[in-house]
């Protein structure tokens, strides 16, 4: 029956909805763009646009699309957490402190805008209050995924092994995704240096989204280091097959043995480097 | 006075009330008077509101299963062994709808309405309306012989001849996925597939399921599965399946949940009822289609829709040439040189070597036509999209927990390693 009631534009936000949400971010800027077109005083459509917009890194426009959205009356709430996490992306921490302050004036209690400025001011080396922030937010939601990710990212550099697994507990039993799940239990392992643990976690991530660009790259260190030792016993054979095949004038390649060697060395650096960043 | 007299005079009183008509369907239904059922259900139709509508269709849709919609299979049926003993048979789609409106001449006769005319009052959401008998067959698709051989094994001859499956208790349904790089042509394909079985081809697509309201997706997808049973012969196709039965370990929010369960739970249903319905759905992203669709009697069979061999590439030039001045141009050199290239590629390096044209023309002043020099050009200046799709399922098959499942891909990705670079 037909109370007079245009509900189209709700139906296609659905469909952008659900295209963001199974990660089809192109196709769902282009509904999108069909529905500002049609309804351009809808601010949903501007907001949607920006959430496709930031996942194709865009963040300019992002940030553009959601004043757009907030300009038409869009609930300014959603619209400000959008905004610190672009800012944030930005390294503009002056407007993510400004969208902070608002937020605490809107919707005090909403804890996923005080874990994310607690991540973030942890970020910006402001560690003490940053986990104070994030402890808050996990005592009032402990099962929030995200919540849990930053916290877990934030207490990566404590000695408390303990808590850490404890994190990963809860976030097994969280209401993330399966694939979540499993990137979350790698980067664990990965930090407890149980290598086999990891790969294996990694390789199920990527068994269910082989475009998932973070577990292939974590893969990639992985592989990497593991592959050290073979690579190794490469470079000795390397360097003393030059040592000894030289020529007797040693004007050529005297020191040319070093060269795998050195190659060698800077590898390891650099398979070390990434691995403590990860 | 019975209750058929009762509604009939209530009837008389208001030609107009729906919920009279529809009872009065029920009672000829419950009098196994399936004609006057019809015809009582198809002025239900006509004048119903919204809240009855869904009922009288799913009464329609059961009667026509087992009346009207048989006998004009029969008759189809008729017209294809016809066929096959050299009588003239339909050529084209609009020759089938002749076909369907003799049917329905016929059908007068005997006072049975078949369903198509009912189908003029259903919802607009779903898309059965005006899908007719698909005229393209397997000649309209150059090259990709194995291919063509392959669905004919797997998909035609289990549809046309399902006697012989029976007869050794091997069940010939099931459903189809197809699976392959973008734009290589899966819808085709499917349409292709469903002219070869003589079968209606009735596209799917998520916006056709999709709703923001309670329950509403769920059920969307329910009178789809109820209309495609009801006209059978008919290929229920699921273009982007992926994005309907999006692989649940991705998803944090449960919103897709209800929609896959009902989809399982009407392809378990097509499973005890396998006779001329068959499911096929395409994707570019096999990996993201829910593991539970693709288990035995779900979409189990997996057809690798791979890019245009030499020939279907020549053919594709051909095609996309048509129409524009040109020189003499030795096609077949121009597909040697296009390997891996999908249909949508070549399109691009057409329209590339057009445009390249017409700027010389707006530089110079000199008309000319399109040489095979530009066309080289317009090769080189290009690069197959497939390759990132190859790349991308060699990896799922390198850690996906699908063993043996991609064996066609894997033989594909081994003849193809130069091009993937060293992967």
């Amino acid at each position: 029956m037909d109370y007079g009631i245009n509900d189209e534009p709700r139906r296609i936000r659905n469909q952008v909805q659900h295209f963001i949400r199974i990660g089809r971010y192109e196709k769902a800027k282009i509904i999108s763009s069909e529905l500002i077109s049609k309804y351009p005083e809808y601010p949903y459509a501007y907001y949607d646009m920006a959430v496709c917009e930031y996942y194709l890194e865009r963040i300019d426009n992002s940030i553009e699309l959601c004043y757009k959205a907030l300009e038409l009356g869009m609930r300014p709430v959603s619209v400000s957490i959008m905004l610190m996490l672009y800012y944030n992306e930005k390294g503009d921490f002056i407007n993510v402190d400004r969208q902070h302050d608002l937020l605490k004036t809107l919707d005090p209690n909403n804890n996923d805008a005080l874990a994310f400025y607690g991540y973030s001011l942890w970020k910006r080396g402001k560690h003490k209050e940053g986990i104070i922030m994030l402890e808050e937010a996990f005592a009032n939601d402990a099962m929030n995924p995200h919540i849990i990710g930053f916290l877990f990212a934030a207490t990566k550099k404590s000695r408390d092994n303990k808590q850490k697994e404890q994190l990963l507990n809860i976030y097994m039993s969280s209401s993330a995704s399966e694939k979540k799940k499993l990137i979350f239990a790698g980067k664990y392992y990965i930090h407890m240096k149980k290598w086999k643990e990891a790969k294996r976690c990694f390789s199920g991530a990527i068994g269910i989204d082989p475009m998932n660009s973070e577990a292939l790259d974590y893969m990639k260190i992985i592989e990497l280091k593991d592959n050290l030792p073979k690579l190794m016993v490469v470079a000795i054979g390397w360097t003393t097959a030059v040592y000894f095949l030289r020529f007797d004038n040693h004007q050529i390649l005297t020191y040319g043995y070093f060269i795998p060697s050195i190659l060698m060395v800077s590898l390891v650096l650099a398979v070390i480097y990434k691995l403590r960043r990860l | 006075m019975d209750k058929i007299q009762l509604l009939n005079k209530m009837i008389s009183l208001n030609q107009e009330d729906g919920n009279a008509w529809y009872l009065l369907g029920l009672e000829y239904v419950h009098d196994n008077n399936i004609s006057e059922a019809l015809k009582a259900f198809s002025e239900a139709l006509k004048f119903c509101d919204d809240s009855i509508k869904k009922e009288i269709i799913t009464s329609l849709a059961s009667l026509s299963a087992t009346s009207d919609v048989n006998k004009s299979r029969n008759t189809y049926e008729e017209v294809r062994t016809n066929t096959e003993h050299g009588i003239e048979a339909p050529k084209n789609e609009i020759e089938l709808d002749n076909l369907e409106e003799t049917d329905l001449k016929e059908s007068e006769s005997i006072k049975v309405i078949p369903l198509r005319v009912i189908e003029g009052q259903r919802s607009s959401k779903i898309p059965l309306e005006g899908d007719t008998r698909t005229a393209i067959t397997f000649e309209d698709v150059g090259g990709l012989d194995e291919l063509k051989e392959n669905i004919k094994m797997k998909i035609i001859k289990p549809f046309s001849n399902p006697g012989i499956f029976e007869k050794f208790k091997k069940k010939s349904g099931g459903g189809i996925l197809l699976f392959g790089p973008p734009g290589c042509g899966k819808t085709f394909i499917a349409k292709a597939t469903a002219g070869e079985c003589r079968a209606k081809f009735i596209p799917v697509h998520i916006t056709d399921i999709l709703d923001p309201y309670l329950g509403v997706s769920s059920q969307n997808i329910k009178d789809i599965f109820t209309k495609a049973r009801a006209s059978r012969p008919s290929i229920l196709f699921f273009d982007e399946i992926d994005t309907i039965g999006f692989n649940r370990a991705k998803l944090s929010s449960e919103h897709m949940r209800p929609v896959i369960d009902q989809l399982l739970t009407e392809i378990e249903g097509i499973e005890g009822n396998t006779e001329k319905l068959l499911l096929m759905g395409a994707t570019n992203m096999p990996w993201d289609v829910d593991p539970a669709l693709r288990r035995p009697g779900r979409f189990d069979k997996l057809i690798f829709v791979m890019p245009p061999d030499v020939r279907a590439r020549k053919e594709i030039f051909i095609l996309k040439m048509k129409g524009r001045p040109t020189e003499k141009i030795d096609y077949m050199e121009l597909a040697k040189r296009t390997e891996l290239y999908s249909g949508a590629d070549i399109e691009n390096v057409v329209e590339l070597a057009a445009e390249n044209v017409i700027e010389s023309i707006m530089r110079t002043g000199v008309e000319r036509e399109i040489a095979m020099k530009d066309l080289l050009l317009a090769i080189e200046s290009t690069k197959p999209t497939t390759i990132e799709w190859l790349k991308t399922i060699e990896i799922y098959i390198k850690y996906g927990n699908n063993k043996g499942l991609f064996r066609d891909v894997e033989v594909y990705l081994k003849k193809y390693k130069a091009y993937l670079g060293g992967h």
